[in-house]
């Protein structure tokens, strides 16, 4: 017993450090996003500047991929608007948002959430295959890991909704 | 003495038109300008040092002997800081150069020299971009420029004698004078493409008045390192092409054209451009008239090289 009390946050510590050799602390959320027209790398540095307004603890910009990577505290909540806000600003288009964070699923009204560890915010998933997949091997109270692709919703006669979580991958830490 | 210093003013006039073109090479390309108002144009202190050498006498075009073997140099170096006054909007830029002009000439068996230095004119401008097209890796670029030449320099420098220096000696030209142009930039991948376009409309002051000028800039970059650009930053090594033009209108002296003055001059530049990293950049260029078609009788440009460097404020 004793054994395995110390097993699982072993094993927690060691599956968020597969995640923080590419991203930052333990505690960490790293946000992905796509970044149209970066090909200067003269011009990146406003790119960085912003993003690290924006809270970030690191920024990593691959230039070649267009890609910008961006890790945060958990305790802060995750802003897509202001992401996307902060690569206007840094001078480039805003493209496709992937986040990996730690939290659990809840269910709300019949529509299942993920709510972030940490800040406790929480966003709906998408209704989609590999949401059914994750609700097949994951338990209510289940704590994971979660890649997930951000998605903006807009109805016809209602305006923009707030972002759902498109289920990319999941990993169970307990 | 007086013919002298018309023969002077309208033979190195022209040099002065490589000054606000200059001193808006706030960033890649070395010579030219960006459309770019945002990353190392909004937050880097750019200089460099600039030499360039007047040696040639050009009658309509054709080098002629000088009796006088007139030379000129140049010596360079302005402060230009950039202004991201509206982010990936408006930048506004002020530049001053620190000048030092010598000219030598043989006059009576006996080599003599004239110099000035100090403080050129400030020039402030605004650099609106206007469109902005997106792709994943690449981007085209659209600005414009509305620029306002101080009289910073001083004008009224005067020889041993006491008489006053021609207006391509003095170190300002004492008038209020404008700009304005367009800037496009496209980029994509490894390749740069800048083009400009600018508008120089000059007034007159103390009875001269320097002829107008359209200058273009067509610059080419190509990185030749990294070959592959992985992570942001990363030691960079730019190859850069430019071809820098000017076309400037005949000088007016107390209302009456000076037909030894204006033409239109092409100089090709070759350069190199390093970036350590996130922090500076160093680049050298050197310039090369290929095109020298200037009206009457005027020095024309041998060369000029660059050696600049930017450096990011935090």
């Amino acid at each position: 017993m004793r054994m395995k009390q110390l097993l699982v946050p072993l094993a927690v510590l060691l599956g968020s450090a597969g995640f923080l050799g590419a991203a930052g602390p333990s505690d960490s959320r790293l946000v992905k996003i796509e970044v149209k027209g970066l090909a200067c790398p003269f011009c990146a540095y406003g790119l960085e500047k912003r993003l690290k307004e924006t809270g970030a603890e690191r920024v990593k910009i691959y230039v070649d991929r267009g890609l910008a990577e961006a890790a945060y505290p958990e305790k802060r909540l995750l802003d897509v608007d202001g992401l996307k806000e902060a690569v206007k600003k840094g001078g480039f288009t805003p493209g496709a948002i992937e986040v990996r964070a730690r939290g659990s699923l809840i269910e709300k009204d019949g529509r299942w959430g993920f709510e972030l560890a940490g800040s406790g915010d929480m966003f709906l998933l998408k209704d989609d295959e590999n949401l059914k997949k994750l609700l097949k091997e994951t338990k209510r109270d289940s704590v994971i890991r979660l890649s997930a692709k951000v998605e903006e919703v807009r109805e016809e006669g209602h305006g923009e909704h707030p972002p759902l979580l498109a289920v990319l991958s999941h990993e169970i830490l307990r | 003495m007086k013919s002298f210093g018309r023969a002077l003013r309208a033979g190195l006039v022209s040099a002065l038109l490589a000054w606000p073109r200059a001193a808006e090479a706030n960033g890649p390309p070395i010579h030219g300008d960006t459309a770019f108002v945002v990353g190392i144009e909004g937050a880097g202190i750019r200089s460099f040092y600039q030499e360039m050498h007047r040696g040639r006498l050009l009658q309509d075009g054709k080098e002629v002997a000088d009796p006088q073997d007139r030379e000129m140099t140049v010596r360079m170096v302005p402060l230009i800081l950039p202004y991201e006054a509206i982010p990936n909007r408006l930048l506004v830029v002020f530049a001053a150069p620190y000048l030092d002009k010598r000219m030598e000439s043989t006059s009576g068996g006996q080599r003599t020299a004239i110099t000035n230095r100090g403080v050129g004119d400030t020039t402030i401008f605004g650099k609106y971009q206007f469109y902005q097209q997106d792709r994943p890796g690449g981007t085209t670029r659209m600005a414009g420029k509305l620029g306002l030449k101080l009289p910073t320099g001083k004008d009224d420098a005067r020889d041993g004698a006491g008489t006053l220096l021609a207006p391509s000696l003095q170190l300002g030209s004492g008038s209020w004078d404008v700009s304005g142009g367009v800037v496009m930039t496209h980029l994509y991948q490894r390749w740069g493409l800048n083009t400009n376009l600018v508008y120089a409309l000059n007034n007159e002051a103390r009875g001269f008045e320097k002829g107008d000028a359209l200058r273009y800039d067509l610059s080419g970059a190509f990185r030749l390192l990294p070959w592959v650009y992985e992570e942001y930053p990363s030691p960079q090594l730019n190859l850069i092409l430019e071809l820098n033009g000017a076309a400037a209108w005949k000088d007016r002296v107390r209302g009456a054209s000076d037909p030894n003055s204006g033409g239109h001059t092409l100089l090709l530049s070759p350069g190199l451009q390093f970036m350590g990293g996130r922090d500076w950049l160093v680049d050298v260029s050197y310039q090369l008239p290929v095109v020298q078609d200037l009206n009457g009788t005027q020095l024309g440009l041998d060369y000029t090289w660059t050696l600049g460097f930017l450096v990011y404020l935090r």
